[in-house]
């Protein structure tokens, strides 16, 4: 288990599952942003670089998520239901964008879903995952494990929010759809980067399908930069203090599964602070995008020239848009430029 | 009714010569498709992203058709300026084609224009001249300019060049998807529907093209109904300040003789449509986009072509992004 990396024939698999759920949106590619006058870095004409932008949050739920929950929950209906009288019981803990797919999916595939999350969560992430159907239960974040354990003991599947080799499978399909879209192998990929799962399955897919030249960046807050910390120390991490505004990049430690693939196929972690996230935030916004923080941390990293080496096709992943115009505006004051 | 160009201020010809002066600078938004509005509509929706536009609107098109052809229209003036009033999306849009063409501009704008909106017209090179906000004080001060400058004016929505440039949102739409039968825009002073209805109905003579208007500015529905152009009766309150001007003497004749229809939305329907497209399509709008968006999810749209004229493919011109947040939170 310990260097565990994807089969292609599990990428391939993770693949076709996305491919033919009704879920999981073909979402665009928006190309050559650089000519609508968005800013992305480099000297004053950008030098020669082409950014490219996939848009996952206009997936459904509003962030890439929905494609592992789904390769997740289609793994699981597969196996055997001891009580087929009652609906598979499933629990997971997240307060964010993994709890809204996996409430979600539970409605969709007919799951009796728990989501656990701490008691410092807003009422209105509750209110989301509720309106789904899907159980809610909170406890102080040291507890939220210990939860989880008590629910599994009662009969409830744990179903990981980010390091579960079949979430990395479901994740691959966007490394392989953005190349198809571009239409030929990307130089860069710059990809936001929280527990790990999404730079994970997004660099074994763009491996697969022959990308073997693209360096692939992951970006997180320089207050949570588990993943970068991990690298540098050669093992996965934890990080108790990891905090940042854009809360869904700070989870307090790097998945195992996920550090592997990082550590095969990702060129290097950058970090970018909360000023830069913020200016990202609100620059993708004056040029129409509605963009969560969390979600414009790679945009930030290119903005802000954080990555070496950039040059040619350059795709960046806008992993999630859930964010409120008012929790927006008080984003928009700790723009740093 | 043919689309004859005889009548007009413009043919087709002008719109796709249009496009090719545009082109270089201009990038093809895409249309993209919104499952959930679509949903709601129960016919294809597509979005025709101008939101994302360079200077955040569709205005640039019309703005660089006017600004490349200077020398050619205005050979007896002084082309190496032109003037504008506006505080929105043509005074950008106009600052920055002038800036791509070499050439000065000033941009006349009340006082009490929002500060964003005077530093996006000064970040891409243009000049602001404040003005007091009445319409009298921005014509006084626009003739002033036009006395000391010299130049030439280029009115947002009437000016000829600037109608053919927003024409080519129509050929764009049609060439990503040859399979629209219908498309919908707001309307103000109807620079861009006389552009995209002459342009499309050129290009696909079966396709239906319509208005959208909020019910407090509705000088082009008035007109339509009583075939004979009609103003707005006084300055519209509306949440949609991008369309409080009335149609004009260049539009209105397209407009009455090729355009299917023109439906009205409430300001309420307007907000609406605006919070849906934020939550939904995750596209930032300004509250002028939100009306072509709340006309599609009228019933009285869908009534339309009940009558056996099944309108499947629906392309719904989002024409901009430009908003002040701060102001949007009083309603959203």
């Amino acid at each position: 288990m310990a260097d565990r990396l994807l089969t292609c024939e599990e990428i391939d698999e993770g693949k076709r599952i996305v491919e033919s759920s009704p879920d999981c949106l073909l979402t665009p590619l928006l190309k050559d942003v650089h000519l609508l006058g968005m800013q992305v870095g480099g000297a004053s004409d950008g030098d020669g670089r082409k950014v490219h932008l996939k848009l996952e949050n206009m997936q459904t739920t509003g962030s890439f998520k929905i494609r592992g929950v789904t390769s997740q929950m289609t793994h699981l209906n597969k196996q055997e239901n001891n009580d087929k009288e009652k609906k598979r019981k499933v629990v997971t803990m997240s307060a964010g964008n993994y709890g809204k797919a996996f409430a979600f999916a539970c409605r969709k595939h007919q799951l009796d879903g728990t989501v656990a999350m701490p008691t410092t969560a807003p009422e209105s992430r509750e209110k989301i995952i509720k309106e789904f159907g899907c159980n809610v239960v909170r406890v102080p974040s040291h507890d939220l494990l210990k939860k989880v354990e008590e629910l599994q003991a009662e009969g409830s599947t744990f179903l990981h929010p980010f390091d579960d080799i079949n979430i990395i499978a479901g994740y691959a399909s966007v490394g392989m759809e953005m190349v198809a879209q571009l239409g030929r192998k990307p130089d860069v990929v710059v990809v936001c980067c929280g527990g790990g799962g999404f730079l994970a399955g997004v660099s074994a897919g763009l491996r697969r399908i022959g990308c073997t030249d693209t360096k692939i960046y992951g970006v997180e807050p320089e207050t949570a930069n588990s993943m970068q910390r991990s690298k540098q120390q050669n093992s996965a991490c934890q990080m108790p203090k990891a905090h940042s505004f854009a809360a869904g990049l700070a989870p307090q430690f790097a998945g195992t599964i996920c550090y592997n693939h990082v550590r095969a196929y990702v060129e290097d972690i950058v970090v970018v602070d909360e000023g830069q996230i913020a200016s990202a935030t609100r620059h993708l916004c004056e040029r129409g995008l509605f963009v969560e923080p969390s979600g414009a941390a790679a945009f930030a990293a290119v903005m802000f020239d954080k990555v070496a080496h950039i040059g040619g096709d350059v795709v960046i992943i806008i992993t999630g848009g859930n964010v409120s115009p008012s929790e927006l505006a008080h984003v928009f004051e700790k723009a740093s430029s | 009714m043919a689309a004859s160009s005889r009548a007009y201020c413009i043919s087709y010809a002008d719109i796709k010569a249009a496009y090719e002066v545009v082109r270089p600078h201009v990038h093809m938004t895409p249309l993209m498709q919104c499952s959930s509005i679509s949903k709601l509509t129960g016919k294809n929706i597509f979005l025709k992203t101008e939101n994302l536009q360079r200077t955040g609107s569709f205005k640039i098109r019309g703005a660089l058709n006017a600004v490349e052809r200077l020398k050619e229209d205005h050979s007896n003036s002084n082309t190496s300026c032109v003037i504008t009033h506006s505080s929105g999306n043509h005074g950008q849009a106009l600052a920055l084609a002038a800036n791509l063409c070499g050439v000065d501009s000033y941009i006349v704008m009340p006082e009490t224009a929002p500060l964003c909106k005077k530093e996006a017209v000064k970040g891409y090179g243009g000049n602001v001249v404040e003005c007091l906000n009445s319409e009298k004080s921005r014509e006084e001060v626009a003739n002033q300019v036009m006395k000391d400058k010299g130049g030439v004016f280029i009115h947002a929505s009437q000016n000829p060049r600037v109608i053919a440039g927003q024409g080519t949102i129509a050929i764009e739409i049609l060439a990503a998807n040859p399979d629209i039968d219908a498309i919908i825009a707001p309307v103000g002073g109807g620079g861009m529907i006389s552009g995209i209805v002459l342009a499309a109905k050129s290009i696909k003579p079966s396709i239906k093209v319509y208005g959208a208007e909020p019910e407090e500015a509705k000088s082009c529905y008035t007109s339509k109904k009583l075939g004979k152009r009609t103003g707005n009766p006084q300055t519209p309150v509306t949440v949609a300040d991008g369309v409080k001007v009335s149609i004009g003497e260049n539009t209105w004749p397209i407009i009455r003789d090729l355009l299917d229809d023109v439906i009205t939305v409430s300001e309420d329907e307007i907000k609406a449509a605006t919070k849906l497209v934020y939550e939904r399509a995750k596209l930032v709008i300004e509250p002028t986009s939100g009306v072509g968006i709340a006309a599609v999810m009228k019933k009285s749209f869908m009534d339309l072509h009940g009558n056996g004229e099944e309108v499947k493919n629906v392309a719904v011109v989002l024409c901009g992004g430009n908003c002040d947040l701060k102001n949007m939170l009083e309603w959203y």
